[in-house]
């Protein structure tokens, strides 16, 4: 009986094979693999917040950030400067580099304070599909070191080296949902070697964020940073910020409006004095270009 | 003799040249399976494992063309006409018609192919072109300008008896 139905069996494998049932066959010998997820952000950053996101390796982002000065009134903007757009409150111009998949290093130029600086970020786990890891997980760290000039700033204790440093870490927890929804949430720490008497030298904050993609090359992004041991500064405000997100090619370019202070993480995240109830919101934008060096 | 092959790691690249940049990728997890007495033949391939030169360009096939996140697989099952014999060394041109699915259309498809066999060797070789739109896989003007409407495909797989 068993040699019968085996027979019968193999008749059906090899010679009643419908063409589907052979694809069939295929598609069952094939389980599906685990995959990486791919573009939970577009980019090193959404506004103020660092994403998951790492250069690629071998690619130069060629990253340019503009921050305006405040567009009412009631915080200095107004007609006076044409709603801030007169003002700069800064400028970044960076390059990122992939140096491997996981690890990109930067550095960049930032107007305020006559900051130099520079970055690293090093994915740690990759969020992937059917079973794998459910998040994302990055490092970042930035310095800065500002070369401003002793003689004009008397009260800042510049003329030791280690004053003029600040730096910032963050802990960067990404997943995307589905294929139109990414959340990012980022425990902050941010260090200054010297700071005003009355302020405090460390400041820990943390930060969320969203993308939501609304069309095929377009988002809407948004980010807050909330510091849980305030600093001592006086009238200071959450950064929050919320923009566009448009891709072409090789770019992605973000207009985004913002009370952010600044576009260095250890200067933003406990300096920002400007409020968006007061009408201390700037306009922003953001310019990122990839270029893919060698082969 | 055998009558169902299968083939893994086989090869597919598609090609489209275009005035700014060529389009060009590689996958090298081809799965086929053949039965030579029905001359059944079928086709897989995940979207995600074609490789290209910029990880850019790779992201966004997979992101905004093909989204493989919904659609992982292209697939092609179909009947081979003309006469061919795996166990006899020589070079064999057939037809094959049947049903290509990828990015969630079906479209029903006529290619030429090549068995070559040799040395007992069984290998499959297939060049056709594919047109973009019968799968809904829409390029926009303002990234690849002037983008060819089809891509050249080929795929070359080596079939082993099938063993359970």
């Amino acid at each position: 009986m068993k040699k019968i139905l085996l027979a019968v069996l193999t008749l059906f494998s090899t010679t009643l094979f419908a063409q589907d049932d052979l694809l069939k066959q295929l598609q069952s010998q094939t389980p599906a693999k685990r995959e990486p997820v791919i573009a939970t952000f577009k980019g090193f950053k959404i506004i103020n917040i660092e994403t998951n996101e790492t250069t690629p390796k071998g690619n130069l982002d060629f990253r340019v950030g503009h921050l305006f000065g405040n567009i009412f009134p009631e915080s200095g903007g107004g007609l006076k400067n044409f709603y801030g757009l007169d003002a700069s409150a800064d400028i970044r111009i960076g390059f990122h580099y992939g140096i491997t998949p996981w690890l990109t290093a930067g550095i960049a130029h930032i107007k305020r304070n006559q900051t130099f600086e520079g970055i690293a970020k090093l994915k740690l786990l990759q969020q992937k599909t059917n079973g794998g890891s459910p998040l994302s997980i990055a490092l970042f760290g930035e310095v800065t070191y500002t070369v401003k000039d002793p003689k004009d700033y008397p009260l800042e204790g510049l003329e030791k080296m280690p004053h003029r440093l600040g730096y910032c870490t963050q802990l960067i927890l990404a997943r995307k949902f589905g294929s139109r929804f990414s959340l990012v949430v980022a425990p902050t720490w941010v260090h200054h070697n010297i700071v005003s008497p009355s302020d405090s030298n460390d400041v820990f904050s943390i930060g969320g964020g969203f993308r939501l993609k609304v069309t095929r090359s377009s988002a809407i992004v948004a980010d807050y940073f909330y510091n849980i041991s305030p600093t001592n500064l006086e009238n200071h405000y959450s950064p929050l910020g919320i923009g566009w997100e448009i891709e072409t090619g090789g770019h992605v370019f973000t207009i985004m409006y913002t009370n952010s202070i600044g576009l260095a993480e250890a200067d933003f995240i406990p300096n920002t004095q400007d409020s968006w109830k007061k009408g201390g919101v700037k306009l922003s934008f953001s310019i990122s270009r990839m270029f893919k060096l060698g082969e | 003799m055998a009558q169902v092959f299968t083939a893994k790691s086989g090869s597919a690249t598609f090609f489209s040249a275009s005035p700014l940049e060529n389009i060009e990728a590689t996958s090298n997890s081809v799965q086929s399976i053949l039965n030579t007495s029905t001359k059944n033949v079928a086709f897989i391939i995940s979207i995600r494992s074609f490789q290209f030169k910029k990880d850019l360009m790779q992201e966004h096939f997979n992101e905004k063309y093909m989204e493989s996140d919904k659609f992982p697989n292209a697939t092609y099952s179909g009947i081979i006409n003309g006469d061919f014999d795996l166990s006899k060394d020589s070079i064999y041109e057939v037809t094959s018609t049947g049903k290509m699915a990828m990015h969630g259309q079906e479209k029903e498809i006529t290619a030429p192919g090549t068995f070559t066999v040799k040395n007992g060797e069984a290998s499959l070789q297939s060049n056709f072109p594919l047109a973009v739109n019968d799968f809904k896989i829409e390029i926009p003007q303002l990234l690849f300008q002037n983008i060819a409407d089809t891509v050249a495909v080929k795929i070359n797989v080596i079939y082993q008896p099938y063993k359970k």
